[in-house]
Parts: C-alpha cells; sequence; structure tokens
C-alpha cells in the first residue's frame, strides 16, 4: 500500500484529487479527496471518500465507496478535526 | 604485479646484480609509493560509518507502529506522516461488504480495461487496418463488459458511420453485459468492476496544501453533504423503482404526438441534421411518462422504415417486461411530414439505437437488447 497523504491524483477520466487523508480499514485503503481543477491551482467543492484498489489488469485505481454505513464509519475517522 | 612481487623481484635483483643501481633505486621508490597508496586506501575504507540523525518524529512514528496504539491516537489532524490503521477490534460491529475477487476473475470475459479501450478506439477510427479492425469487432462481438463499458460500446458502434450494418449486427448481438453479482447489493457491487484508473500521482505544490489548510475546516461539513447527497440519491432511486406506474391502456400506447413535435421541433432548431434522433427523444420522454420501455426489433430490414421497428415494453418487475403495442404508423406519419423518411441512412439507425439505448438506460439503468424473445402483439417469454 502507498502512502497518498498530501499527493495530487489523476484519474483516467482525467479528474484531480488532492489526497487530504488516508486510511486502511480492513486491508483496504481508503481516501478522503478533494477534488481539484484541471489547471491544478485551486480545490473544487467536491469532497469525498475513495476506495483504492487493484483493477483486473492489476492497475492501481480508485472507486467511491457506495455503502452508507461505511461511509459514515471513515467519514468519522478520516475527516480533519475541527 | 602486487607489492609482495615487486618486493620479490627487487630481492632477485639485488641477489643477481643484473642491474644497475638508478633501475633498482626506481624500483625502491616505486614500492614505497605502492605502500602508501594502500595505507590511504585502507583509512578510506575503516572509517566509521556516519550514524543517521534520527529526528524525534521519527522515533515517535517508529513506536506507533510498534504500539498499536487505539484509533484516537491515529488521528492527528491533516497531515499524517503514514495512513491511519484502524484496529479491527474497535469496528468489528460495522458492516463492510465483501469483494470475492475470485467471482471477478472467474468471469470467462470479464472487462480488462485497455483491449477493450483499444478496441473500441480501432473499431471508430474509419482509417483502421482491416486487420485491426477485424481483431476489435471479434474482441467486442465476444466481450462481457460492465454496464457503463457495455453502453459505451452500443454507443459508439452505433453512431460511427462507417460500420456497415452486419458489424453493427455482430457486436450488437455478440457483446453480453456482465452481471452485478458481487457485494451486498448489486448496483453498489457494480460499481466495483469499473473503477478508475490512477494515471498519475505527485506530490502536492505548495500552494494547494496551503488552501487545503485555509479552508480544512470546511472539509467534514463538505464530506458530510456529499455522503447524505449520495444517501438522498440511493433512496430516491429505490424510490422510483418500487413506484412504477401502469399505464391505464397498456394494449395501445397513444403516444403524446403533440409533445413529440414539440420537443421534435426544440431539438432541430438547435441542430438541423438531428432531427431523426430528435423523434426518437420526444417518443422515448413520452414513454417515461407511461414507465414504458422502448427499444428496437432486431429485425431492421427495411431502413425506410426504422421508426416503425420501435416496440414498447411495460416493465412488470425488475425481469419481466410485458410487451405492448406501439401505435407507430401515426408517429411515422408525424415525421414524414417533418424531417423526410426519404433520408432515412445508415447513419439514421445509429441516432436510432443511441437514443433507445439512452432512454431505456434513463428510466431502468439498464438497456434491452433487441432480442427474438419478444414477438410483436405477444407477450415476453
Amino acid at each position: 500500500m502507498t502512502n497518498r497523504i498530501n499527493t495530487l491524483i489523476t484519474l483516467d477520466d482525467g479528474k484531480k484529487y488532492a489526497i487530504i487523508n488516508q486510511a486502511v480499514y480492513k486491508g483496504k485503503s481508503y481516501l478522503l479527496v478533494n477534488a481539484v481543477n484541471d489547471e491544478e491551482t485551486d480545490l473544487l467543492e467536491d469532497v469525498q471518500i475513495l476506495e483504492e484498489k487493484k483493477d483486473i489488469n492489476g492497475d492501481m485505481a480508485v472507486d467511491q465507496v457506495e455503502d452508507p454505513a461505511l461511509l459514515e464509519l471513515l467519514a468519522k475517522y478520516l475527516a480533519p478535526k475541527e | 604485479m602486487n607489492i609482495t612481487d615487486l618486493e620479490e623481484l627487487l630481492k632477485k635483483i639485488e641477489n643477481q646484480n643484473a642491474i644497475n643501481l638508478e633501475v633498482e633505486k626506481d624500483i625502491k621508490k616505486y614500492i614505497q609509493n605502492m605502500k602508501a597508496a594502500e595505507e590511504k586506501s585502507t583509512e578510506i575504507f575503516s572509517a566509521p560509518i556516519e550514524t543517521p540523525v534520527t529526528s524525534e518524529a521519527d522515533l515517535n512514528h517508529t513506536e506507533i507502529i510498534k504500539e498499536e496504539p487505539s484509533v484516537d491516537d491515529f488521528i492527528n489532524g491533516l497531515v499524517l506522516s503514514d495512513p491511519v490503521v484502524f484496529p479491527d477490534e474497535n469496528l468489528s460491529a460495522i458492516a463492510v461488504p465483501i469483494i470475492e475477487e475470485s467471482k471477478v476473475e472467474e468471469k470467462p470475459s470479464a472487462y480488462t480495461g485497455g483491449i477493450i479501450d483499444d478496441a473500441i478506439r480501432t473499431l471508430i477510427n474509419p482509417n483502421a487496418s482491416s486487420d485491426g479492425f477485424e481483431n476489435a469487432v471479434n474482441i467486442l462481438s465476444t466481450a462481457t463488459l460492465p454496464e457503463t463499458k457495455y453502453n459505451e460500446v452500443m454507443e459508439k458502434a452505433t453512431l460511427a458511420s462507417h460500420l456497415t450494418a452486419d458489424v453493427r449486427t455482430k457486436i450488437r448481438t455478440g457483446l453480453k453485459k456482465e452481471s452485478p453479482i458481487i457485494g451486498s447489493e448489486e448496483n453498489e457491487s457494480y460499481e466495483f468492476l469499473v473503477p478508475k484508473k490512477i494515471i498519475g500521482s505527485k506530490a502536492l505544490e505548495e500552494n494547494l496544501l496551503t488552501k487545503i489548510g485555509n479552508t480544512i475546516k470546511t472539509i467534514p461539513a463538505r464530506l458530510e453533504a456529499w455522503i447524505e447527497k449520495k444517501k438522498e440519491a440511493k433512496k430516491l432511486k429505490k424510490e422510483a423503482e418500487a413506484n412504477i406506474a401502469i399505464p391505464e391502456d397498456k394494449d395501445i400506447l397513444n403516444f403524446d404526438y403533440q409533445q413529440i413535435m414539440m420537443l421534435e421541433k426544440t431539438r432541430y432548431s438547435k441542430n438541423g441534421q438531428d432531427d431523426e434522433e430528435s423523434l426518437l427523444h420526444g417518443i422515448t420522454m413520452s414513454a417515461r411518462k407511461k414507465d414504458v420501455i422502448v427499444a428496437q426489433m432486431d429485425n431492421m430490414q427495411d431502413k425506410n422504415a426504422a421508426y416503425l421497428k420501435c416496440v414498447g415494453f411495460l416493465k412488470k418487475h425488475p425481469d419481466e417486461y410485458e410487451f405492448v403495442k406501439f401505435n407507430n404508423q401515426n408517429i411515422s406519419t408525424e415525421v414524414s411530414s417533418i424531417t423526410g423518411v426519404e433520408k432515412a441512412n445508415e447513419g439514421m439507425y445509429g441516432l436510432v439505437s443511441k437514443n433507445l439505448i439512452n432512454a431505456i438506460n434513463d428510466i431502468y439503468g439498464m438497456p434491452i437488447q433487441p432480442s427474438n424473445e419478444f414477438e410483436f402483439g405477444g407477450k415476453s417469454k
């Protein structure tokens, strides 16, 4: 597992995300991300949690976490404390 | 020749007295230089290696890993030196969907991103080599793909005007969609099969780090809003699926021609070349009101009668569709008067297919492949 905190990732659909925090739960890596504009100069409103995984070809990929219970759990631990 | 050899040689020279003193002197000097160099070399390699300085933070970090602290100990604010690791015992009550990877791999034609994407690119490239094109068609007509990728292939195959009807049919009938069988809920688990690949990764620039720091307080609220939005979307989708209205007269679907014409005109004014597409858009919009899926018949021999090959299916259950008659003659007449059916060409089929696939996908999230299972005037088998 790669530590991706404070990195910027680009996905194959062109979207870019700043990794704000990362957690491993039951062997899976979850990323708290904030979308970044194309120019990589500004943060967008979009904040979400992604699951890191290998796709069938073995390439690293991310997917949205859909399970509400898991999202609540991850948000509790991933969101920066105010 | 090393020092020992030279000394041995020098001894022999001295004993045999076979060389003059100048040469002997040179050899002695050479040996001395070699010895000095060797000593210096030994000094360098035997010097103590500097112990790397370990910062206090590093030491603490090491301790954290070894001691496995509680969850709260890991929450250190924005910037963490290492990813948080949740101790399972604290979270064991939370149900996490189990992804059975083995099932994914066992699929005979599971989506293999690069190959499929390459095949799509080749398929829609009118200048592709004949071998490459044939290979792409073979790949796509035998693949089993995730829903989104399946839809992409169907759409692009129908829109590429250089494709022959035979090629389209081969892909349309051969391409299969994967069954969403993994995970706790079908639609959720399906998403796991189409993750977005990470194609680049680099350290955040200083300016973005600063901006994150400045907006860090807003992140919990924004994250919460995103989660609520996802929950709401899921709830609405379930409600929509549970409340499918049944048309009063399911034997004959009388579409709202006025609405169709209005939609058609609106779209026509935006794009004069989109007239055939707009008609189907109108039909599907009208069909949506009646909760009927509009699909194409499998047999489309008569190009000029493309519209007449549309049929409607009433969704009774997730896996059961009842055929409903489609009062298409009137629609055909209306179309003729505006767009001119005589202009129909192969490209039009693509537009028709695209619209139907999109419409069905919009309504139910799953396109129906044209199939001989449906008989005109009968019921689905």
